[in-house]
């Protein structure tokens, strides 16, 4: 007997891959965010031309929802979001639709703006520049279990425009991210089950783990030992030779040394 | 009065007042340059208003204090502002039974609880969803109900368009109450018993379903009806009662 599993998709709606967009986000200063979309090809996501766009921006339990018309005429307009949380990721959601239909065709879930995701998509966690109003860097934890979803580390975009430019920065890499990382590694002792759930966003941290060289946590409610395991990843993470390299940068830096 | 906002000092006798209400509120402070600092935007209140529910005082801020904001994200950061009109308005928000304050993140801003500040979010709800915030503020026995916390404390349907009116539609009386059993949970036990109705269809389990059907469907195009006619057979009951 047939058995309906997660995979059948019996609404055939399809999953459009993220890449076929580029989305700018622009702080235009008093008149706040506004976003546009920079390309859309339709063709190469093999939707028909007259198929609807419609978007839902989303940061934190702020949102907003636009209808953006035929995807074949795409437009460069810009769009306010100035409504948005600043202090939390922006993604957009895209969802595809039949004029006058309300059932979906396609979507394309977590896109991110270009000028905010800079070049780390393929990385384990995301830096986004915005306006933390005083605040240097927050770390956002994913809110939902999918793979999809990242520990996001939100930069004062006065100090760090880009997420390039934290990511390389010697004091962002000796202070921040041993914390990033202590966060992330008490997640997987709180669920070292995670680690092998393909569906998890933990899942994608085991061979990271592997090639740090220690040993998965197992299940406890010792906390003792969880912050114990945590420590080790921890140490480990900073033996490693880029945390290595901002460490002298930094202690050049404190010694008076000219970068 | 001019709207103004409360200082470190300010908050620290508000906090301190919540911590141990015996006597009035600290509503004297509400001038004082000791403990509060102007706001530079000329916003007014009447500070002997009262008001019945929270949804009344969304309104009364939405309609007469803020009729227009030209950086809602911004005014919902100022935390000291919002402790000062919690202080402002304390008579309308303390227990209706008890003549107490509820917990401190009800009054002033607290790390992660934020949406448990009652004037805030009444304002917020109001200026988002209009006449359909009345299902999670119009209780008349609490300024925040079980209603307002399961509404606004999951951040995917707290601003979405769509689902409000649907809880409206679903969960509110004629007069604005709420019905009975909406917000009932359903327990370890019931959920082992398929015979068990207890907590099926409630505002505890409607979020999920909304996100099943957010999946498949643009939601934000269809009205209150028509997504309340697609959500599955545990909702018929609260469709027709």
């Amino acid at each position: 007997m047939g058995q309906v599993t997660r995979t059948t998709n019996p609404t055939r709606l399809r999953q459009i891959d993220r890449l076929h967009f580029v989305v700018r986000v622009r702080d235009d200063g008093p008149d706040g965010r506004v976003f546009w979309i920079e390309t859309f090809d339709h063709t190469a996501a093999k939707l028909e031309p007259e198929i609807q766009l419609a978007c839902i921006a989303h940061a934190g339990s702020t949102e907003e929802y636009l209808e953006l018309g035929a995807v074949s005429g795409i437009t460069q307009d810009r769009h306010s979001i100035r409504a948005l949380a600043t202090d939390k990721p922006l993604r957009f959601r895209f969802i595809f639709y039949k004029a006058g239909e309300s059932q979906l065709v396609a979507y394309t879930d977590g896109v991110k703006a270009k000028a905010e995701a800079g070049n780390l998509g393929s990385s384990l966690v995301d830096i986004e520049p915005t306006s933390l109003g005083g605040v240097v860097w927050k770390l956002v934890m994913p809110q939902g279990a999918g793979t999809g979803e990242k520990p996001n580390v939100l930069v004062e975009k006065a100090l760090f425009p880009t997420a390039h430019s934290a990511a390389n920065h010697p004091w962002f890499g000796v202070l921040v991210m041993p914390e990033v990382m202590r966060e992330v590694a008490t997640a997987i002792a709180k669920n070292p089950d995670g680690l092998e759930d393909p569906e998890s966003w933990l899942y994608r941290w085991a061979e990271f783990i592997k090639v740090l060289g220690v040993d998965a946590p197992v299940t406890t409610e010792d906390e003792e030992a969880a912050e114990d395991w945590a420590d080790r990843l921890v140490e480990k993470f900073a033996a490693r030779g880029t945390f290595r390299h901002h460490l002298a940068q930094a202690e050049a830096e404190m010694n008076g040394d000219q970068r | 009065m001019h709207v103004r906002s409360l200082n470190a000092a300010g908050i620290s006798a508000l906090v301190a007042w919540l911590e141990n209400p015996s006597g009035a509120s600290p509503r004297q402070i509400l001038n004082d340059e000791i403990f509060t600092e102007p706001l530079p935007d000329g916003y007014h209140l009447d500070p002997e208003a009262q008001f019945a529910t929270s949804y009344d005082l969304g309104v009364y801020l939405s309609s007469q204090v803020f009729p227009v904001v030209p950086d809602s994200f911004a005014l919902l950061n100022r935390h000291g502002m919002w402790a000062w009109i919690s202080l402002a308005y304390m008579d309308s928000l303390l227990g209706k039974k008890s003549g107490l304050p509820l917990d401190k993140p009800h009054y002033v801003n607290t790390h992660r609880l934020g949406y448990r500040l009652i004037a805030r979010t009444a304002w917020d709800l109001v200026a988002l969803h209009g006449e359909a915030a009345r299902v999670a503020l119009g209780s008349k026995l609490s300024p925040w109900g079980e209603m307002a916390e399961q509404m606004t404390s999951r951040q995917q349907i707290y601003a979405n368009r769509s689902f409000w009116p649907v809880a409206r539609r679903l969960y509110s009386l004629v007069d604005g109450t709420v019905k009975s059993g909406a917000t009932s949970q359903r327990d370890k036990k019931a959920r082992r018993d398929p015979k068990s109705k207890a907590g099926l269809g409630g505002v505890r389990r409607l979020p999920f379903a909304f996100r099943q059907f957010d999946r498949t469907f643009n939601l934000r195009m269809m009205d209150a009806d028509a997504i309340t006619a697609l959500l599955p057979a545990e909702y018929e009951k609260w469709r027709s009662k």
